[in-house]
């Protein structure tokens, strides 16, 4: 069945939140190559020197493409070659917060300033929490993700399990496992393109192993995202319902006791409920992103590997588990996207 | 025989005038993607180029089977992949060109996804064009167009 799409919702809560969309979050300070944005409205430019980069959009590098970030607090990001980094808005705790997260290639964060809360970061999965620091996240071709530390420390979660990393460490976290032990790496001595090499033949060795942790980790995201409308909903109902007993207040007292209810009652509650949907977008973005980018390339590796045998055990077992994660994808998060998302 | 007035000086038939004009604009109005001749330029193009000449002929987002490719990297990997297992296109025959249209993302899926890429992604004129070859058949998802050969947009299959 057809799931039910929200999309006249989205519209009008993303409408209701533009100003947040609209803020310069990072802007490009530097630029190598011909990197591209993918921005928000699902449009697909180069990017250059100099341009805006807001919640919403995604950073695509090529081949010998470098592109560093400078954010509103003076921190600075640098995405590799042969990557794609996002930033998207969220609600914490009333204010509305930049998360940062990478579902494929390299991307190092330089977060010598910490004001207010700390910025949620991503691989596809797995969060670091920053500690005040200078930090790689690499996320693999299989969806596994590895994060070095080179000042400072950080704490990785991962299917519940906390680690923290510290100086010159770095920690493994396989896909839709919990974060592996930290071991020490000599300062400049990690090659990313050997490690998602690694990465690479362990998918084609277990296709269907990557694929199932790929699995877990959307379900993952889904649980999150359920959360976050169980949240949601019951303020958009109240609100809806503020709104019919504002009109219900006027008919019956007046303009001035309707102004009064409405300043009172459904103001509050129409800042809060946008607020409250940034994170469904958050947790729907994030499995946009699970979806696209790890799911997307374990497919285009194998298919392309296999064209020529489409009945081999290995294409057809990953093919199964491809099916089951993009029918939950269809049920669970397609309903809370709008099609610039896609 | 009747000659028409401009050309009447030259004593060009108006048959062949009308021929060649029908050609000319027949060429600038239908887009390469839909043209047999242009798509038969581009089979003969891919069973002979390399992987870095197909991204180059290749439009983005790529969709493999209902995939969406975005990155660049991803693209020149997948032919890359597909060259090395001995994907091509040899003795490929085209049997059928269907412009793109409102309902044809349904065959590739019933999804937004599918929707959303047919309606924002593709460049106007696109078409599926199924191409029979020894070994198997395939849709070639062709729009836009680089020196007037169709841009591959996707790939499905083998049918």
């Amino acid at each position: 069945m057809r799931p039910r799409y929200h999309g006249v919702a989205i519209i009008a809560v993303l409408l209701l939140i533009a100003p947040s969309l609209l803020a310069r979050d990072a802007e490009a300070v530097y630029v190598e190559g011909f990197p591209e944005l993918r921005s928000a409205a699902g449009r697909l430019n180069d990017l250059f020197f100099g341009d805006p980069v807001r919640g919403g959009d995604s950073v695509i590098t090529g081949s010998g493409d470098v592109v560093e970030l400078q954010l509103a607090n003076g921190n600075s990001i640098t995405v590799s070659s042969n990557s794609v980094f996002s930033l998207q808005d969220y609600d914490d705790g009333g204010e509305t917060q930049t998360g940062f997260s990478n579902s494929r290639g390299a991307v190092t964060y330089r977060f010598n300033v910490l004001t207010g809360r700390q910025p949620r970061i991503q691989s596809a999965n797995a969060v670091a929490g920053v500690r005040g620091t200078v930090f790689t996240v690499f996320a693999g071709d299989d969806g596994s993700s590895l994060f070095l530390v080179e000042s400072g420390r950080i704490a990785v979660t991962a299917q519940g399990e906390e680690v923290e990393v510290s100086e010159d460490f770095a920690v493994e976290v396989r896909t839709g496992e919990a974060p592996g032990e930290p071991f020490e790496v000599l300062r400049g001595a990690m090659d990313f393109s050997g490690w998602n090499g690694g990465r690479q033949e362990a998918l084609l060795a277990n296709p269907v192993t990557a694929a199932e942790g790929a699995y877990r980790r959307m379900q993952e995201l889904v649980r999150e995202l359920n959360t976050a409308v169980a949240e949601y909903e019951p303020l958009r109902e109240e609100l809806a319902e503020a709104r019919a007993e504002a009109t219900r207040i006027f008919e019956a007292d007046g303009q001035e006791a309707a102004n009064e209810f409405r300043e009172e009652v459904v103001r509050p509650l129409e800042r809060a409920t946008p607020r409250r949907f940034l994170n469904v977008r958050y947790w729907a973005l994030s499995t946009v992103s699970l979806r696209r980018h790890v799911f997307g390339r374990m497919y285009s590796l194998l298919k392309s590997t296999y064209v020529m045998e489409p009945n081999h055990p290995d294409w057809i077992a990953y093919q199964s588990v491809h099916s089951q994660a993009l029918a939950l994808f269809e049920e669970s998060v397609v309903p809370w996207l709008v099609p610039a998302d896609l | 025989m009747k000659h028409i007035p401009v050309v009447r000086a030259l004593r060009v038939p108006a048959l062949v005038v009308s021929t060649i004009f029908v050609f000319v604009v027949a060429c600038a109005t239908v887009p390469p993607a839909q043209q047999e001749a242009r798509v038969e330029e581009l089979i003969a193009f891919v069973n002979a180029a390399e992987a870095e000449a197909l991204l180059e002929q290749s439009g983005r987002p790529f969709l493999l089977d209902s995939e969406i490719i975005e990155p660049s990297n991803d693209v020149y990997v997948m032919w890359r992949n597909m060259i090395a297992a001995g994907w091509a296109l040899p003795g490929g025959q085209i049997i059928g060109i269907s412009p793109v249209n409102e309902h044809t993302y349904r065959s590739y899926g019933s999804g937004l996804e599918m929707e959303s890429y047919f309606s924002r992604r593709l460049p106007e004129g696109s078409a599926v064009v199924r191409v029979q070859t020894r070994q198997a058949t395939w849709d070639l998802l062709l729009g836009g167009q680089r020196d007037g050969m169709p841009l591959i947009y996707g790939i499905r299959g083998p049918l």
